[in-house]
């Protein structure tokens, strides 16, 4: 997993799945890495292929704590699986997803 | 010969088991979606089961008895060329399948989303509990558009 700070916003990309095998670890990484600047999340998903519901408690734990700024979680580029997903879970109107 | 006794021919299956531990919930389900992929399940398919093993055996790791934490959590798959069926055996204290809610947590609960999806991308769930181990059993009809996806 990549992040890239930009305030303010932070890039992650490179994430392979986010599931209930990493999704501990990348809180830890996203969260030690936001700063009180960062106001927005953007999650490249064009290499995750796997998102179970502990990784969804993940982004939505994100989505949370930024939308009390103004800010949020972007999905850039999720396969056609995940974003299935998203619209099942009633999720995908709750982030802003980003299909180009 | 009738097409039941076809099916049976036809049929396959995999039998797992994994530690009770955090990492095992993605290793049976990442050897479910071999299994499958190799039987020619489609990438939707394979997605759905994915989805629903890794959420079962999260379960069943998660809430197991202290008991049940030095015991395996197993999984049984079969596909034939109609019905792929699953069974997760937990040794947890288990809980009530038909009590259980259908409806999703709102948006800002970070949890309680795993058995919404299973229902949700599997035809049928049924879950009995047992003495000591409790059985989720899983079925999705193959090639065929499941009506449990929510409007």
């Amino acid at each position: 997993m990549k992040l890239k700070s930009q305030l303010p916003v932070l890039h992650v990309s490179g994430l392979q799945e986010l599931s209930s095998k990493n999704a501990a670890s990348v809180r830890k990484r996203i969260t030690a890495a936001l700063t009180g600047n960062h106001r927005h999340l953007e999650m490249d998903m064009s290499d995750t292929r796997f998102i179970d519901s502990s990784g969804l408690g993940v982004l939505i734990g994100f989505q949370e704590k930024l939308g009390s700024k103004q800010g949020g979680v972007t999905l850039r580029r999720p396969c056609r699986e995940v974003e299935q997903m998203l619209q099942f879970t009633r999720l995908a109107s709750y982030f802003r997803i980003v299909r180009a | 010969m009738t097409s039941n006794a076809l099916e049976l021919e036809a049929s396959a299956s995999l039998a797992l088991e994994a530690p009770t531990e955090v990492a095992s919930a993605r290793r049976l389900a990442m050897s479910v979606r071999n299994f499958l992929q190799k039987h020619g399940l489609g990438r939707d398919e394979l997605f759905a089961w994915e989805l629903t093993i890794s959420e079962a055996a999260k379960n069943a790791i998660s809430f197991a008895r202290p008991r049940g934490r030095n015991m395996a959590v197993r999984v049984s798959i079969e596909v034939s060329p109609m019905l792929v069926q699953a069974q997760v055996f937990d040794h947890t204290k288990g809980f009530d399948l038909e009590r259980w809610p259908h409806c999703l947590p709102p948006n800002e609960n970070e949890n309680g989303r795993g058995i919404f999806l299973m229902r949700v991308y599997m035809d049928r769930i049924n879950y009995v509990r047992g003495r000591g181990t409790n059985v989720l059993t899983l079925q999705r009809w193959r090639g065929h558009p499941h009506n449990n996806r929510p409007q």
